[in-house]
């Protein structure tokens, strides 16, 4: 094993094959073996980690929603079809489950689990192969070796996108937040915002109503639901509790959003494997929180006209729009988000202010949690900037006092 | 002749005002959403500065130096007027269309930068040739800008329809970002990214010096 790998690796990185054909050899690799380089010059990382390791960190925390997420997809899908009273799925979707005897029983939590991902498979390896060609293209032109975010950002991407995204809108969204989320500014761990993020901001203004609509999130042909945002806009709390739903199923991952975006439940699981692993830190995710209560109490004692999200309390926010996954996964972002640890407070809460601002001004959108961060985003170089200035005049009047006493 | 030749070409692409200057953004962010008002804005912007240049050049040995910027602002002013009034008599529509932006032009940098750096100093002639050359530049830059975003954006061209939309039994899906301002940024992005990649003696000189990691892996 060891002696094949090393076969591989030297293929991989010696020059003993064309320069064009490194890229791909070294991506294969990446996918089979494991890194044995580590930094040789500042910035250091604690330990081993390298990239690739901390953005697969990410990976693998998002695993919890991941699997929530499908099976709501799957189960709404199926639910769906018992109202439409449909037993038969059209297309390629159909054949599988048809031909495999797994049916669309939405008790059944396998059968649910595997319509979902059905939807979930074509998406993420339309955006792993466009934003592996990407990095291919810019490690050939750049002579470097391969960008280290493939798997996680194609991954992350995937997860926050409704399930009926056409597949073209995939790839261009993927190719748009790699080539300027990511490249320009020399890959991955330089971005000035999180790639997915900001592939998603593209479709979001370039195709709102292709990616975004009301047909997209429960992908049974002809069927559309209206996000839980907008109901509570119209209806306030009664009409998201009139569906049948309680706190507890929105919760653990029920009702309408982005494929890995729905679970509050696992979020948290994802939270607390980032937290124990130090891949991010916890003062982002505290920060959110005390802006999402702090700006929620203060539009519940605001008069509304007639926009009944006014009314919605703190609680029941961090359950809608994929709030939790957004501010678990996204805000914590270790490149695009502040680094000091006062900065990363008022970082979080610049976050959870916006969302809850978005959300109750712009209900249409369902994923506002998402822009949020890339708007904080922007403002984490200055948000570090204030707390370096204000640490050093702090230190310099010190000095100062000591030296005059 | 050459000293001609130069003041005509050099400012197309080689010392280009949007793209080596970044001066004049500010229209070409508002008014490229199509290519019917980037070809009237570059007309008015191209007559500015044959105007302001012509007579900037002049009156430059009577212009004292203490108040030349004010007696720059002012014939830049009076010729934009002059556009602008021309503008809303004879085309009211497109007036409309380009509402604030024509008054605008009195603050482009390209045509006060014009007078102060080229006619303050040169002959009648040749600060007219660096008006039509700077004007010219000023216009490619605004035309390819807006052809992409109305192509992409909506699927015509000066309201001619190229790409037939989806909604019209079409393939074409308009995509609604390149109809809004910040599209024309990362495509004026992408167009300096080009030009500085086939003539990297445009690159500025970097302000710092960076620190790169030595390769890992690799060679």
């Amino acid at each position: 094993m060891s002696s094949l790998s090393t076969r591989f690796k030297s293929a991989a990185s010696k020059r003993i094959v064309p320069s064009w054909v490194r890229p791909w050899l070294q991506m294969l690799e990446r996918f089979l073996y494991s890194s044995s380089a580590s930094a040789r010059a500042a910035p250091y990382i604690r330990d081993g980690a390298c990239v690739q390791g901390i953005l697969n960190n990410f990976v693998i925390a998002t695993i919890p929603c991941w699997l929530i997420g499908l099976w709501n997809i799957g189960y709404q899908s199926n639910l769906a079809m018992v109202e439409m009273s449909l037993t038969q799925l059209g297309g390629w979707r159909g054949g599988i489950l048809g031909s495999l005897g797994i049916g669309y029983d939405p008790a059944n939590m396998f059968a649910c689990f595997t319509h979902g991902l059905l939807y979930f498979l074509p998406i993420f390896v339309v955006a792993l192969l466009v934003s592996s060609f990407w990095d291919a293209v810019f490690s050939t032109l750049r002579r470097r070796s391969l960008d280290e975010g493939l798997l996680a950002f194609a991954w992350l991407f995937a997860l926050i996108l409704p399930a009926g995204t056409p597949l073209e809108q995939v790839a261009l969204g993927i190719s748009f937040g790699s080539v300027l989320g990511k490249h320009i500014y020399g890959g991955s761990g330089r971005h000035l915002v999180n790639p997915a993020v900001l592939g998603l901001s593209f479709l979001w203004l370039a195709y709102p109503d292709l990616v975004f609509g009301e047909a997209n999130w429960i992908p049974v042909p002809g069927f559309t639901q209206t996000p839980e945002l907008l109901l509570a806009a119209s209806g306030g709390i009664e009409a998201i509790l009139a569906s049948g739903l309680n706190w507890w199923d929105f919760f653990l991952g029920v009702g309408t959003g982005a494929m890995g975006m729905t679970s509050l439940l696992g979020s948290l699981l994802g939270a607390g494997y980032l937290i124990v692993t130090s891949t991010v830190s916890w003062r982002v995710m505290s920060g959110v929180l005390l802006g999402v209560a702090a700006t929620a109490v203060i539009f519940n004692s605001l008069p509304s006209d007639g926009n009944r999200m006014f009314e919605i309390p703190w609680s029941w926010h961090v359950l809608l729009g994929g709030f939790g996954f957004g501010a678990v996964f996204f805000a914590t972002d270790p490149v695009a988000g502040a680094m000091t640890n006062a900065g990363r407070w008022v970082f979080g809460a610049l976050v959870g202010v916006l969302a809850i601002v978005l959300q109750v001004m712009n209900p249409s959108f369902n994923e506002a949690v998402l822009i949020a961060v890339f708007l904080a985003s922007l403002c984490a170089p200055l948000i570090d900037y204030v707390v370096v200035e204000l640490y050093i005049r702090r230190r310099q009047r010190r000095i100062a006092e000591l030296v005059d006493g | 002749m050459i000293r001609a030749r130069r003041a005509l070409l050099a400012p197309l692409i080689d010392e280009n005002p949007v793209t080596l200057h970044i001066l004049g953004i500010c229209s070409a962010v508002a008014i490229t959403n199509s290519v019917y008002s980037a070809l009237v804005m570059s007309l008015a912007v191209i007559s500015v500065l044959a105007f302001s240049n012509v007579t900037i050049s002049m009156m430059r040995r009577q212009l004292p130096s203490s108040v030349r910027l004010i007696v720059q602002m002012t014939v830049i002013a009076s010729g934009v007027i002059v556009v602008d009034e021309l503008l809303q008599a004879f085309a009211p529509e497109t007036a409309r269309t380009l509402s604030v932006f024509v008054g605008l032009i009195i603050t482009n940098c390209i045509v006060l930068g014009r007078a102060e750096a080229f006619a303050a100093q040169n002959r009648v002639g040749v600060s007219f040739l660096d008006a039509i050359g700077n004007g010219i530049g000023y216009s490619l830059i605004l035309i390819s800008v807006a052809v992409i975003r109305e192509l992409f954006g909506t699927g015509t061209l000066l309201d001619v329809q190229i790409l037939k939309p989806v909604s019209e039994g079409g393939w074409f899906e308009p995509n609604g970002l390149f109809q809004l301002a910040p599209s024309a940024f990362f495509i004026i992005g992408f167009i300096i990214w080009g030009i500085r990649s086939l003539k990297p003696q445009q690159v500025e000189q970097a302000e710092f010096e960076s620190i790169v990691a030595p390769e890992l892996g690799g060679d």
